[in-house]
Parts: structure tokens; sequence; C-alpha cells
């Protein structure tokens, strides 16, 4: 924290009560015991900001913000009695927002968007991160950034109730947070009851929900919305340190923080907060993802494929150790599919026999991406397959995303004029 | 009942298609036994000390867990015991897992099905046992298909940490792999059964499907889809709908250390158990049948694989080295040795378009690509096509009229310093299918009346004429019989397989001498 705005202060004030390892000391006894956090070892990591310290936030009771930063208070409980673990059982006990019904977050914590987002069945998403007192994020311009230990991301998921009326607002499906430890990463999933926006409870294992909401066009859209499991959630949110989406690429856009403070870029924003450990680039000059690459920009159809292959593909198609199966050799993030550094076109899935394939029926193509043929090409197929084992990506997603579907259809099929040395077909076929 | 009848009938017929039971006379002493083609296992007693090798008349009933010799699972060291409810049994397993430190604990789950609609991922609890505690794998079921018998959630069972054992019960019915591991040192699958239930019922049977196909009887060995890739030998079997499993039964990958033993696994669409870009680590003592490929070492430095047994699959025991870029590394050091690998002569059932769609029907035990691996010990017996088949990745695109793509950087194509040696061959070879049974016919083999395919075909095909790409060891006498079709057929560039076939006619040779080495 080098420079601090007078804003910042009262941000950092107020953020005690969601912060790590802060917590009023009193409370915090309760948050810890219910922070009996499993191991008393790996509690005490959770102290720098995992379990622990969220029950001691808990105890804290954001709004009284008072919290004192009787600081490790919350991972002191953990020690004791072992069996549950600490997060709290209730979203509204982390403290993270005044409201959580209209979803006001606390002040220290902050909203974002990212340029390309992951698809996920058409929910609405309303995103913040946090991070605690004294820390910073590592930032990069190409790698995703460096949590430390006490970040928290949070995510609600959400459908509107008539998207022709926003005023009768959304229905909120589930806040997952992701909370950054010393060495590793928690993820915890707040279902809220069906109807109620008023407060979310912890689930380990996700349901499956019946969802239905009016689109814009006055269509009743339902669907069985799949809320991930823990350890699903940690299938590709399992690099110690290191989140999926905030990178430079996803967060140099620009954001609405209202009143008092209109719209600004994110990273500057962020950086003004003093949330990095360096200083940024210009804006210009940031790797920056292509914002909705659904629509046709300015930007190339290329930037807009891989900025497309980045959110969906790359939490795990991506190399190691990003990548949860980066041993298959799809590599779909956005450095591997710089076209300007080497990287083979092969990795992108270019005549790349599939190593396995997954399960279901409707994709029998051999190779992943056949140049100038999207119907030949088993990653499009994936793409449009909806049966478990076989759809990609495989998890958050129930629905065929026709929009992305078509981005990656023109990408493949323009994929030889695109780059010298990429042809027609395969020579395997 | 009915349907253990079809199937016997089913694998009569399948035998009798595979000459096993005719040629059985060549098998020297074991003559009696064979003619008999009835009871297989008859034969086995007397034969002075020396076990006749099991083949088609002895493929055992493996609806339930058969593995021989497996070590009893304590039950008396549960640090959390959990029972079945029948309902969403996987949440609760899942809040287990995340609610509480099990690190190096034991999780153990009661005897009776459970009701799984989703993956169980280990990600938290490097050290943890989760067991059956029933008397074997059968007690324990991990049900992850719904009331309608269509499968639920992705993978089974997840291993994301280290040392991680899985003990002693029975995943069915995934959407896609068993069991799996990724990325982590020290994990144990022990009597771990992986099976998928028949599914007659299923949809999607191709359109070309055998009009015979169409109820529950005529899919008389509940194994569907009709074979779009084999047509030939699939006619007038019907073929359930196995093409619909999970893809591997125990897939661990990116591993170290890794011991698979006394498992069972069965009907998996790719590989019954694969281990993948390991390094150490044995896979032994396990039984895999009705697998498209029985069991693959793929990409790995220092794996073993023995003392298992492979039977009805497509292809029963592989080890391969696949371009895949990233973590590529090479398949050395691998050993395949004291498995029994016998009559895999099952219709390939794979997803077409899939690696092991390509699998040749009745091949007891592929190399392909590796560089120095040692195969011994090995009872091979009545697979139809070959015994051993040893084959560059080249071959594989020439087989497909291709050109052969450019290889990532750093891989190499071809087999080398394959070591085969002190093997029992019988009955192999005697009624070859597939593009490659019409090369092995062309060329005199496998045909009525003709001699059977020698015990280890191999393209032949060097990189350097100097490299060595097979030895026998030194001794004539016990060296396998060797079928080379030889370096000069080798044309990456403007490939056909008839071409192929012609430049083999001129050049393929049974000729030991050039092998009998050590490397």
């Amino acid at each position: 924290m080098k420079m601090l705005s007078f804003g910042f202060l009262l941000l950092i004030s107020i953020a005690v009560g969601c912060g790590s390892d802060s917590g009023s000391s009193g409370t915090a006894g309760a948050g810890g015991s219910a922070g009996a956090g499993g191991s008393a070892g790996a509690g005490g990591e959770g102290g720098a900001g995992g379990q622990g310290g969220a029950g001691g936030m808990a105890g804290a009771g954001g709004e009284g913000g008072a919290g004192g930063m009787a600081g490790a208070g919350g991972a002191g409980g953990i020690g004791g009695s072992g069996g549950t673990s600490g997060p709290p059982q209730l979203l509204s006990e982390w403290g993270l927002f005044k409201s959580i019904p209209d979803q006001i977050p606390e002040d220290g914590l902050i909203p974002y968007e990212v340029t390309a987002p992951l698809f996920t069945d058409d929910a609405a998403k309303f995103r913040w991160v946090q991070v605690p007192d004294g820390e910073q994020l590592v930032y990069s311009d190409t790698e995703r950034w460096l949590n430390p230990a006490g970040t928290i991301y949070v995510k609600t998921f959400a459908y509107p109730v008539d998207a022709r009326s926003p005023e009768l607002g959304y229905q909120l499906i589930e806040t997952r947070l992701l909370v950054f430890g010393e060495d590793k990463v928690d993820t915890w999933t707040y279902v809220y009851p069906e109807g109620d926006n008023n407060d979310a409870e912890r689930i380990n294992f996700g349901p499956v929900l019946d969802v239905s909401w009016t689109n814009v066009l006055g269509e009743t859209i339902s669907l069985d919305y799949e809320v991930p499991s823990v350890p699903q959630c940690k299938e590709c949110h399992s690099v110690a340190g290191r989140s999926l989406g905030p990178s430079s690429g996803m967060f140099n856009r620009d954001n609405d923080y209202g009143p008092g403070i209109g719209v600004l870029n994110q990273i500057d924003y962020m950086n003004g907060l003093g949330m990095f450990d360096a200083e940024p680039p210009p804006v210009g000059e940031r790797t920056t993802y292509v914002s909705d690459p659904a629509i046709a920009t300015e930007a190339g159809l290329h930037d807009r494929a891989r900025s497309y292959f980045d959110s969906n593909c790359a939490h795990c198609h991506a190399p190691a150790p990003y990548g949860e199966v980066s041993d298959k050799g799809l590599h779909l993030d956005y450095q591997s599919m710089d076209p300007d550094t080497g990287t083979s076109f092969f990795t992108w899935g270019v005549c790349k026999p599939h190593s396995s394939g997954g399960n279901g029926v409707d994709c029998e193509q051999p190779l992943d991406v056949v140049p100038g043929d999207p119907s030949s090409s088993f990653l499009l197929c994936r793409m449009e397959s909806i049966a478990a084992g076989e759809r990609m990506a495989p998890v958050g997603r129930t629905i065929v995303h026709a929009q992305g579907v078509e981005l990656i259809r023109e990408w493949i099929q323009e994929l030889p004029n695109l780059f010298v040395g990429v042809t027609p077909g395969c020579p395997q076929q | 009942m009915k349907v253990k009848v079809l199937i016997s009938a089913i694998l009569a017929s399948m035998i009798a298609v595979a000459g096993c039971s005719d040629d059985s006379g060549t098998t020297g002493t074991g003559g009696t036994a064979g003619s008999g083609g009835t009871a297989g296992s008859g034969g086995d007693g007397g034969m002075g000390g020396t076990p006749v090798p099991k083949g088609c008349d002895d493929i055992p009933d493996a609806s339930s867990y058969i593995v021989p010799n497996a070590p009893a699972t304590a039950t008396d060291d549960c640090d959390m015991t959990l029972n079945p409810t029948g309902t969403n049994d996987n949440a609760q397993i899942i809040d287990a897992l995340v609610d509480n430190d099990l690190t190096d604990g034991t999780l153990c789950l009661g005897v009776g099905t459970w009701d799984m609609a989703g993956t169980i991922g280990v990600t938290d609890d490097p050290g943890l046992t989760i067991k059956g505690i029933g008397a074997s794998p059968d007690d324990v079921v991990l049900d992850y298909a719904d009331a309608s018998g269509d499968c639920r959630g992705t993978k089974g069972i997840n291993v994301g940490v280290d040392n991680v054992t899985i003990e002693n019960l029975w995943v069915k019915n995934t959407c896609e792999n068993g069991v799996e591991q990724r990325d982590t040192d020290g994990s144990v699958f022990r009597k771990v059964r992986v099976s998928w239930d028949d599914r007659c019922d299923r949809p999607a049977a191709p359109a070309n499907c055998d009009a015979t196909c169409g109820s529950t009887e005529d899919c008389a060995d509940d194994r569907l889809v009709c074979d779009t890739v084999f047509t030939a030998q699939a006619e007038g079997t019907c073929i359930g709908n196995m093409t619909l499993n999970g893809a591997y039964g125990i897939y661990p990958t990116d591993c170290q250390n890794t011991l698979v033993e006394y498992s069972q696994v069965q009907g998996a669409s790719d590989a019954g158990i694969y281990i993948g870009k390991c390094t150490g680590g044995s896979v032994e003592n396990n039984i895999v049948n009705e697998n498209v490929a029985g069991l693959e070492v793929e990409n790995c430095v220092g794996v073993d694989a023995s003392n298992n047994s492979a039977f009805d699959n497509v292809g029963g025991l592989f080890a391969l080295q696949q371009d895949i870029s990233g973590d590529m590394q090479s398949n050395t050091d691998v050993r395949l040795f004291d498995n029994e690998t016998y009559c895999n002569n099952h219709p390939n059932f794979a997803k077409p378009g899939s690696a092991v769609a390509g699998i040749p029907v009745g091949t007891g035990l592929l190399s392909f690509a590796g560089d120095g691996v040692e195969i011994f010990g090995n009872q091979i017996t009545d697979n139809q096509t070959l015994g051993i088949g040893m084959a560059s990745n080249i071959l594989n695109c020439q087989v497909a009229g291709s050109d052969c793509p450019p290889y990532t950087a750093g891989y190499d194509p071809f087999v080398k310093q394959n070591y085969i040696h002190d093997n029992v061959f019988t009955n192999n070879g005697t009624d070859p299918l597939g593009d490659f049974g019409t090369l092995f016919k062309i060329l005199g083999f496998g045909s009525v009346g003709r001699p059977p395919v020698p015990n280890i075909v191999w393209d032949g095909y060097l990189e350097n004429p100097s490299d060595v790409g097979l030895c026998l060891g030194t001794d004539a006498a016990a060296a396998a019989t060797v079928l080379v079709i030889g370096d000069v057929c080798q044309d990456p560039i403007n490939p056909s397989f008839e071409d192929y076939i012609t430049c083999a006619q001129d050049n393929a040779s049974t000729d030991q001498t050039p092998f009998l080495c050590v490397p």
C-alpha cells in the first residue's frame, strides 16, 4: 500500500470486516469455532486469509466496521476442535455485502467486469475483488496476476426476472468465493433459496436447479442450472496464488464506479487504490482481450477468437502449470495463441488428433481443428454438444452458446486466410 | 440368464471364426484339451508342470470381481465411515471431504449401492485413503447412472493431490473416466473395479446398424452400436452400445510412482487401464476385459506392467508413444512382462474418430513408436490377427493413405531398442482381420491351409539404417518368429496402402537372424 488516497483509507477501514486476518477479537472467537477447520495446520495457513480469517470476519460483522484489526484472532481460533471446517454456513456471515438482496458490497470490495466473460448458461454475473490490508496483487501484463493470501474474489450468478423490465431485478442463484491462502485456494459456493435473495447457504455439492427467466425477446427460458461442486471448482482453480480471470487482458476496460467516481479504466482505478505491486503500463499498451467476442468489432477475427478461447477454454486447456489438461497439448490460452511468438498451430488444435475425445454421441471427428472445414472439427462439435461427458466446457454450461459457436466456426472457416502456413484441410484427411 | 446364454453363443461363434478351436492342436501337448473346445479349463492340470496358456476356451465369467490373490482390505482403521442412503450419496462424500481435514486419513464407504450424481474430487487431502469396507469391490458400488440408466457427472473419482489410495470399491456407469489421477505422486488404485452396465436400450445406434440389432434379445452380447469402423468383422454381430461407455476405466496421467493393482476393468470405450505421461510406477495383477484397449502404457518412463490378464478386448496390451504436444515425454524403459493376453478378438466398439478406433481386432500386444520397451515372459494366445505388433507412427498414416503430419519437435515416430524375449505364443494370427489381416493373407499367412501370422510383426521402419529396432535375444531356437515388412517400404510422403502392399510383397522377410541380439 504505497499511495493511499483518503478514499482508500476509508475502504480499508471498512474492509477490515471482510479482510483476511482481521476481526474484532470477541467475535473472532465465534468465528474461530465456526472455523474450527479441519487440521490445525491447514487452519493455520487459512488464518492468512482462508477459512480462519473468514471466520473472524464473520464475527466482525462487516458493517460494524469497527472490527478493529484484532488481526490473527480468527486464525487463533482454529487450533481447537478439529471436525468441521471454517467457512461460514451463510454468505451474510462473511460480511461482504451491505445488502445481499441488492448486491451492494462493503466498501472494501472492489467491483470489476471482465473483457471476455466465460459463458455460463447466459447467467448475469456480478464480480468483486478484495485484497487484504497491507497486501498487493502482483501485476503482470501477460500472466495471470498473483494474489496474496487473503485475497477474495466474489462472483454472484443471477438471472433477470424479466430482461424487458429491469426494475423487476434479478433472481440470485449462487455466490461463489475464491479465497487465497498461503499456498492454496479455497472455493466456497453459496446458493440462494428459490425465490429468496436475502441470504445464501454454503453447499459443497451443487444441486441442479430449475431456473427460468424471460429474455429481452419475451421468451421464457428454462434450464437445469448445474451448481459446480467444491471439488469441481478446484479442478481448474488449482494453481496456488492465481485465479483464472484476473489479468491485464481481462481487466483492461472501463467500469462505472457510480456517483462520485464515475467511469474509469479498471486497472487505473485499482492502481489508484494501491492494489498493484508495480505500475502498470499505460492503458493503450496493456494486453487487452477483446470485449464481447461474439460481436464483430474492428478487432480481428483471430483476436476475438483467442479472447473467447481464453475465457471459455483456457482454464483447463493451457500449458502447465495453468491448464488442468496441459498434457493433452491443446493450448488455447491467449498467450499460446499469439501468432507472433512462434507458437505452433498444432497446439491450437490445427490438424491435431485429439487424445481421448470424451464420451458422448455427437462428435466423431478425429481432428480438433480442420482449417476451412468447421464441420470436420472436433473442437467445434464439442462446443455444440450438450451431452454430459462430451460438451465443452464441461462445467457451467448445459446449453449451447450460439454466438460463441458462430465465432469459432468463422475462425475455423477463415484460418487458411488468416495465417500464412495454414492451408485448407489436414494431411491426415 | 438368457443373456448369459447368448453371450456364450456369441463367444462360441467368435471363437469359431477366430479359429481358436480349430488350431488348438498346434499347441502341442495341449492337443487333447484343445480338441474339446468345450470346457476350457480341462486341460490345464496335467501338463507336466508347464501350464497351458489360457485361450478363448478359458475366458472366465467376469460379471463379478474375480481377480485372484487380492489382498484383504482392512476395515478397522477408518477415521470416518459413511453409508449409502440411496439418494444423492455423492453429496455426503463431498461434504465429508470438504468439511474435514482427512490428510493422511481414511474415509470408509459402507456396503451398498451409492447413488452418485456427480464426480468425487479429491483436492485437499494428500495421503487420503478412500476405501470400501465390504468383502470385495462388488460390495461397495458407486453407481453414476440415474434411474433411467443415464450417466451423471463427468469422471467418477478424480484425484488431484499426492499419495491418495482408492481401494476395494466398484465404480460403475460414469460418463467419462471411472477413476482419474492427474499431476500427482504416489497414488494407489487397489481392488478398484470399473465397469459399465449393458445398455441395449440406449439410443443412437448408427443408421447403418445391423437390422437385426433391434431388440434386447437380438442384442445378444449387449454390445451395441454396429461397428462402423470394422464393418466386415462386425457383420452379423450385434454389438451393444458400449461405444457410449466412458473412455477409460482407471486413468492416471502426468503422474509419478502410481500403483494400479488387483483392479478389474470391463467395457471401457478406450482403454481399461491407462497410465500415461508417468514416471515410475507399476500396473500389476489386474484384469482387463471387453475394453477396446485392455491396458495402455503411453509416453511413460520407467513403468512396469506385469502379471496382468487381458482377454476379450479388441487389443490386449499396449506400449505407446504418441505425438502429444505440451508435456510430451517418450515411452522409455517400459516393461511388459509376465502378463497373459488372450483371445482379444472383440469387435471394435471405439467411438469412430478416436485413436483406438483403428486398433486391429485380434491384437495380443502392440508396441507403437516406443523406445526401449522390453516385453518378456508373457503368454500370448488366441489373438486372431497377431500376437505382437510393432509399428511406427509413420505406418499409421501410410495405411490411412495420408501424409504423415509434421510431428512435434522431439517426437520420435520410430520403434527403437525393443527387446522381446521369452514369451509364449500360442495360436495367434490364425485369421487376421482388417487391413493388416488382408496384408498378412496376401503375404501367405493366416488363411485356411496357410501358416498363422508369425509371432511378431514389425513394419521394420528405421530412422537411420544403423538403428536397432528389435532384438529377440541370442538364442535362435527360443526366439520368436518374425515378419518384418521392410524399411524400404517407408514412404511418409506420398503413401497409399496399395503401394504399401506391393512393397511388402517384394520385401517382407521372416528371417530372424538380424534380430538375434540383446539391446
